[in-house]
Parts: structure tokens; sequence; C-alpha cells
């Protein structure tokens, strides 16, 4: 059973309706303009008798008399707080009635994404739920629903409430992908989307889903103008906010990205940084400073505030290649790191490898065990920077050890229950002969008692 | 279960401005446990042949903020419906839930059930009704819960609050209009077991279905884990084989999780269970012996009773009785009489 078509439940019929709210917004709005109700008596009219009669309504004339409330609706964003979600909500019962919805509902969006006047507490999330109900009352395949979205995206960026945002973030998880693929969007609306979303995450203060869906709006861009400016322009702003967020380690989306592969001719020394950062270490990432000074990577010192957080990440991930390294090893002593090998090849003192060794392990980066007695880091787990052939070979390797260890689990379960299940039916005969036994004895010893009786 | 609607829940209406609290317009979440859910199927099935649905008031509890609500016990509210008019008795509905809160103290009314997925001007009327002042759950919006509990079709639940629709005022006074909101079926590991063994019986000719014992969902549980496993490994083969596409975070994930897998020895396993299962048998052993001794005990009791007002027959004969109450006292005991009637005959 699909959901309910509709959700506004009113009685009344649209003539009626109309004229109630005619005659609101007239009280509304200043009284010396021409009245809205007496403008539109002439076309109520004839609506209200053919609702009467039941006969074919004049779906022109309800156009028209929808197009002059809608025009006049402006001036709900001035009614009082308490007044705007049943009037709104009034107004998008009137709307589904035209022959066209959709025309009015990106006007009544526009108004909405306009500050309300009269609440400047609660203004944004009325207008948020008002837009959510126009939203939930179109069809799920319906594609004005997208432009809705983005009207709520837009309202929530204006009202800069991170709890709104909040608020959104599950619903999107949940469901954009079926909504994307439900509304037919092309990438250019798709990348319209995600760069609403990265928009409002930043200014809600929400940096990792700025930067997911800054990457996913990356994705839309397709290969045959990945090097527009327009393009060049989203790929050097993802790479730069990958780069300087502090819990960004994987690069791999980024530099599968059409657009980020078309900045290795235009922006050659951003691209040489973003391979470093994806593969290399600290020793590579020094050399390329000293060629190309950080100020010069973008034009006007883009990079030049971010150099301190640069070289910070540079380390964590240099520390995990050396995990990396140490864990590959078939050797289990050799899983080990000295402290001496990290201070050098992060080039800090040795008093501070602990401190690193730490940042990185709450980056999630490595796992491991530090011991001060022995000056040495234990590599339990780290993550691999280059995940290629190898990797998956080993993992494989993993699940192939895990798998037999749980056979056999099964295996010796499978026997115990067996045997247990022999040895309960083995107890369950013998106590039967056991009875059967001391039956027979019963009834030998009644046999002489019962000679004596007949005797 | 089936899919749940698409739609967006970003904030509900402004509630009433309340005097020391703040009007809230922060989403609301709603939680329903199974128990209520089995009742409003129940309800659903006594109603009379010619109701479309039925309805009900649900209880539950409400975050402090509001946000929260889960639904956690209903009863059933007669109404009757016919095509112009509704009548839902408010009387019952109020003793009912005064004695109900009498019981609970911790629930509070949280809104109300129908068992048809229709919305109609009706529900405007009634969802009105439960979230009004006074009897309702004002200032907090009532919840309406709709069940879909048409025969043969998968249950399909959806939630709802309200917001006031019309500009003037006895417009609003029947009309609401319901803005979806986003609701989960809470149920624990228990009621998930119970409900697994419950569904196992339905397709079985008699009706009935055995327990699993503890060593049987051991091995089952085992069963489905390397099922999991199987079907990751031929994923990553096929990432080997270049098949499927390698996805870099699948694969950095897969790692991360399997550094956490115990590599276990077989014959350790082989021995901690062993271990384990030895004293299991002796505790079930023991439990048994125990079982026995006290059966043994009941039927000798018995046994002495049925014979108290016997015969005067020699002691030997009490000795042999005793002994064969063993058998069985009833048995026994009927032997005995006809054993006395020869005696007496001969």
């Amino acid at each position: 059973m699909p959901a309910p078509s509709t959700t506004l439940l009113i009685e009344g019929s649209f003539s009626e309706l109309a004229e109630e709210f005619a005659a609101y917004l007239d009280a509304l709005s200043k009284p010396e303009e021409a009245s809205l109700q007496t403008d539109l008596a002439p076309l109520l009219q004839p609506l209200h008798e053919q609702e009467q009669n039941d006969t074919q309504i004049d779906q022109s004339k309800r156009d028209e008399v929808l197009k002059k409330l809608v025009s006049a609706a402006t001036v709900l964003n001035t009614a009082p707080e308490k007044e705007i979600t049943p009037a709104y909500n009034l107004l998008i019962h009137l709307v589904q009635q035209a022959s066209d919805p959709d025309m009015f509902l990106s006007r009544i969006c526009s108004y909405l994404t306009k500050p309300v006047s009269s609440s400047s507490q609660f203004g944004a999330s009325l207008a948020i739920a008002i837009l959510s109900t126009i939203f939930n009352t179109l069809a799920p395949s319906d594609s004005s629903r997208f432009h809705i979205l983005l009207a709520v995206v837009a309202v929530i960026r204006q009202s800069g409430s991170s709890a709104a945002f909040d608020a959104l973030k599950p619903q999107l998880t949940a469901q954009l992908p079926t909504w994307r693929s439900a509304w037919e969007l092309d990438d250019e609306e798709a990348r319209r989307l995600h760069l609403a979303i990265a928009d409002a995450a930043q200014v809600a203060g929400d940096l990792d889903w700025s930067q997911t869906h800054l990457v996913e709006a990356l994705h839309t861009i397709p290969p045959a103008e990945a090097s527009s400016p327009v393009a060049r322009e989203l790929a050097v702003r993802a790479l730069t906010s990958a780069l300087t967020h502090p819990a960004v380690f994987d690069f791999a989306p980024l530099t599968a990205a059409d657009a980020v592969q078309a900045l290795r001719s235009s922006d050659a020394a951003l691209f040489e940084l973003l391979e470093i950062f994806t593969a290399d270490t600290l020793d590579a990432y020094e050399d390329f400073i000293s060629t190309t000074p950080v100020a010069n990577i973008l034009p006007d010192n883009a990079l030049t505030p971010h150099a301190e957080a640069l070289q910070t990440k540079i380390r964590l991930l240099t520390l995990a290649s050396l995990a990396a390294a140490a864990t590959t090893t078939t050797n289990a002593s050799a899983r080990s790191l000295s402290y001496e090998t990290i201070a050098s090849a992060l080039r800090v003192p040795q008093e501070e490898v602990e401190k690193w060794v730490i940042d990185t392990i709450r980056a999630g980066l490595i796992e491991g065990k530090l011991s001060q007695l022995r000056s040495e880091f234990l590599v339990h787990r780290a993550t691999y920077r280059v995940f290629g052939e190898k990797q998956w070979a080993e993992v494989q390797g993993r699940l192939m050890v895990w798998r037999r260890s749980l056979e056999n689990v099964l295996g010796v379960i499978r026997s115990e229950r067996e045997r247990f299940a022999r040895e309960a039916a083995s107890v369950a005969t013998a106590t039967e002969e056991k009875t059967g036994a001391d039956k027979g004895r019963i009834e030998r010893r009644r046999a002489p008692q019962e000679v004596a009786a007949a005797e | 279960m089936a899919e749940s609607d698409s739609f967006l829940h970003l904030a509900r209406p402004l509630g009433p401005l309340l005097a020391g609290s703040a009007p809230t317009t922060a989403p609301l979440n709603v939680g329903i446990q199974p128990q209520a859910l089995f009742s409003i199927l129940d309800h659903s099935l006594r109603r009379n042949a010619d109701q479309e649905r039925v309805i009900g008031t649900l209880l539950g509890t409400r975050s402090e903020d509001g946000t929260e609500v889960e639904i956690r016990s209903t009863f059933a509210v007669g109404h009757t419906e016919t095509t112009d008019q509704v009548e839902v008795d408010m009387e019952y509905q109020k003793q009912m839930l005064a004695l109900h809160l009498k019981a609970n103290p911790r629930e509070v009314l949280v809104g109300w059930y129908a068992t048809s997925s229709e919305l109609n001007t009706f529900s405007a009327l009634i969802q009105n009704f439960y979230s009004g002042q006074g009897d309702g759950t004002w200032p907090h919006p009532a919840v309406h819960l709709t069940v879909s509990t048409e025969a043969g079709k998968d249950i399909e639940t959806r939630a709802y609050i309200s917001a006031p629709v019309g500009v003037t005022a006895e417009r609003a006074a029947d009309s609401a209009a319901f803005i979806p909101v986003p609701h989960e079926i809470r149920y624990g590991e228990a009621e998930k077991s119970g409900l697994e063994a419950v569904a196992a019986a339905r397709d079985a000719e008699e009706r009935s279905t055995t327990l699993f014992t503890d060593i049987e969902a051991l091995e089952r549980a085992v069963e489905e884990v390397l099922g999991m496993i199987d079907r990751v490994s031929r994923y990553v083969e096929s990432v080997m084989d270049e098949e499927a596409p390698a996805s870099i975070a699948l694969g950095q994930f897969l790692l991360n999780a399997l550094a956490l897998a115990p590599k276990v020895e077989p014959a350790d396993v082989e021995r901690d269970f062993n271990n384990h299962i030895q004293d299991v048998l002796v505790v079930s052993y023991l439990a048994n012996t125990i079982r026995t001794q006290m059966e043994l005990s009941n039927r000798l009791a018995t046994a002495q009773l049925t014979l108290g007002g016997e015969s005067t027959n020699a002691e030997s004969g009490g000795a042999q009785r005793g002994q064969r109450g063993k058998g069985g006292g009833r048995g026994g005991h009927q032997r005995n009489q006809e054993r006395n009637a020869e005696e007496a005959r001969a």
C-alpha cells in the first residue's frame, strides 16, 4: 500500500477556502491597497456555482485565482509566527489543485527563502518546516523535490544553525542516493546539490560533511569538461580543503576525479603536493618545499596560512608509512619501531616521539603499544597508504585464516554435539534397561508369594 | 516490514508558548516497542467485520526535550464511523487512561493509532482531540501511528505529527496537516529470537517447533559468520581478478577489521571447549540426578499414602509394595488390590 497521497486534510471546497485565504491576506496587507477579496469575487463566483452544481470545474479560472493568491502571498512573511504555518499549509493545499502546481510552488519557495520578518528566532525553522511539508506532499519521484531540497539547504545555510543541519544529516545519508536516481538529476544538477550541501555544512561548522560533498561534486564533472575553469576552481577548492583538513588522510577519491587529474597540467605544483601526500614521506615533502615554497603553490598565497597544518599532516602520514612497513615484515620482533627511527624519520626530537605517535593513533592511522622502558613502539595495525594488489592479497589471506579457524571451531562444536547426543541416547537406553530389569525383579518376587497364596 | 517512504522531517511546527520553557522546533523521533505493535495487531484482529479500521490510545515515554517519543503500550478505544460522522468513546478513553496511568505512573499519553494507512478528515478530527488541551498531549504534539493490517500484505507502519491548516479558527478545528516523522521499531535480541522461533512454527504442519539449544544456536551462528566470510572473500577475489572495481576505502576497512580477528589454534579451541562442555555435562548430570531423586521420593510418598488404609497384610508384603512403588504408584496399587482380592478368595 503506498503512502497516503494526501496528508493535508481540510474540509471545504476550493472556492470557500480561497475566499477565506484572500480575506486573511487582505487583513495582513495594508487596507488602502485594492482588496484582493473584491478582486477575486468575480472569479470565485462562477467557481462556487460550479462546485454547488457538481459540474465540470473551470480549471483556467482556478489557475487565475491561484496566480493572484500566490502573488499576494508575499505578505505572509509578516504574519504572526503562530499563524504562518497554518496559512502556508492552506496555500499549499490550494496550490495542489492547480493544473500546474510546480509553477506556483517555485514562487512559494522563493518567498520562504527570504527571512520571515515577524519571527527572528524561529523564522528559519518555520520556513524549513513549511518547505518540508511541500517536499512531502510531492510525489517521491517528482523532480520538483530537487528544487525544494535546494531551497531547504539554502535556508539552513542562511540560518547558520548547526542544529538544523544536524537534523538534515541523517536524512541525507539515508536517502540522498535514492533521491538522486529517483529525480534523474543530471551531472550539473547533482553538482549544484552537492555544492549547496557542502556550503551549508561549512557554515554549520561540519568540515567532514563539507569535504565529502565537495568530493561528490567533483565526481559529477564529466571527463570532457575536466579542464574547464569551473572544474579547475572546484578541484582546487576540494584539494586545498582536503590537504588542510585535519582528519582527511585518504586522498584516493580525489586522485580518481578527472578534474583533479586535469590539474596536472594547469596547477603542476599543487598536483605534485597531492602526490606527495598520497604516497610519499616527509623527506619528499621537504625537498618539494625547498624548491617550491608554500606561498607559490597556489596563487594569492592561499596555502600559506596552512603551512603548519601541512607539515603536521605529512608527519602523521610518514609515521603511518613507517608502521605499515614494519607490519609487513614476517619477523615478529621487527614489528616494533625504535624511538630513534621514528625521531629521525619525522625530524623531531626524541622526547616528542610519543606525542607524535599518540597523535597518529588518534587520527586512526595506526594502533599499537608504546613501551617507554624499551623506547620502542610495537605496531598492532597500520593503515596502508597505498592500497594495491599486495594489500588485497593480505586481506584475502587473513580472511582465509579466519575462515579456517572458524571451520575448526565448527567442527569441534559439531563433534561435541554429536557425542553429547550419543551419550544421552546411551544413558537413556541404560536407564530403560535398568527399569525394565526392576520390573522383572518385581515379577519374579511376586511369583513365590502367589504360589504361597495359591496354597 | 515494507520499505520506508521517502520524506523529509527537519522541524516540527512551532509549539505553544509556555511560561518557563522556550517553544522548540526540534525534529521528532518515534520509537515503537514491539509489544505495543502486537497489541495493535491483536486489536485489529478482533474488530467487527464491517469496521474498516479501529483506533486506540498510545502510551509511552517522552524525553525531557520532547524530541524522543517511545511508544510502549496501547489500549483500544471504541469508535464508530459512518460516511458523515465519527463517534469516539471519549468517556471510556478518559477512564482507561486514568486507570492505566495509576498502574504505570511513568508512562504518559503520547498519541493514538489507527489500523489503516488511510488518512481522512476524521483522522484530522481525532488527531485534534488527542493533541488538544486538557485531555490531550498539549503542549506536546500528539503522535499518530498508522499500522496497515490488510491480510496477506506486509505490515506498514507510519508515524505522523500534525500541524494546523487554515486561516480561520473553525476551519483549523476540523483539519490537520499530517507531517510524517521518522520512526523505528525497537526490538531486542530476546524478542528477535523469540519471534524467529514462532515464525519457524508457521509453516510446520502441527504448528509447533522446538527451541534451539545453546549449542545449536552457537553452531548456526558460526555457520552464519562463515557465510559472511565467504561473501567477503568472493568480493576480494573478484577484485584481485580485476572483475570488480576496487574500492580502496573498503579494502582499508576490511584490513582494519581483520586486524582484530582472533587467530585461534584449533587445538586450543578443542581444549577450551571440552573443558567447558565437561562442566556443562557435570551440571546437567547433577541436575538430572536430583530430578530423579525427587521423582523417586514423590512416588514413594504417594505409595505409602495409598497403602495406608489397607489390610493387615504381613509386614513383608508392605515392604514389597514399597519397592514396587518404584515401578509406578497407581499401577502397583491396582495390582495390590487385585492381589488382595485373590488372597481373600484363597
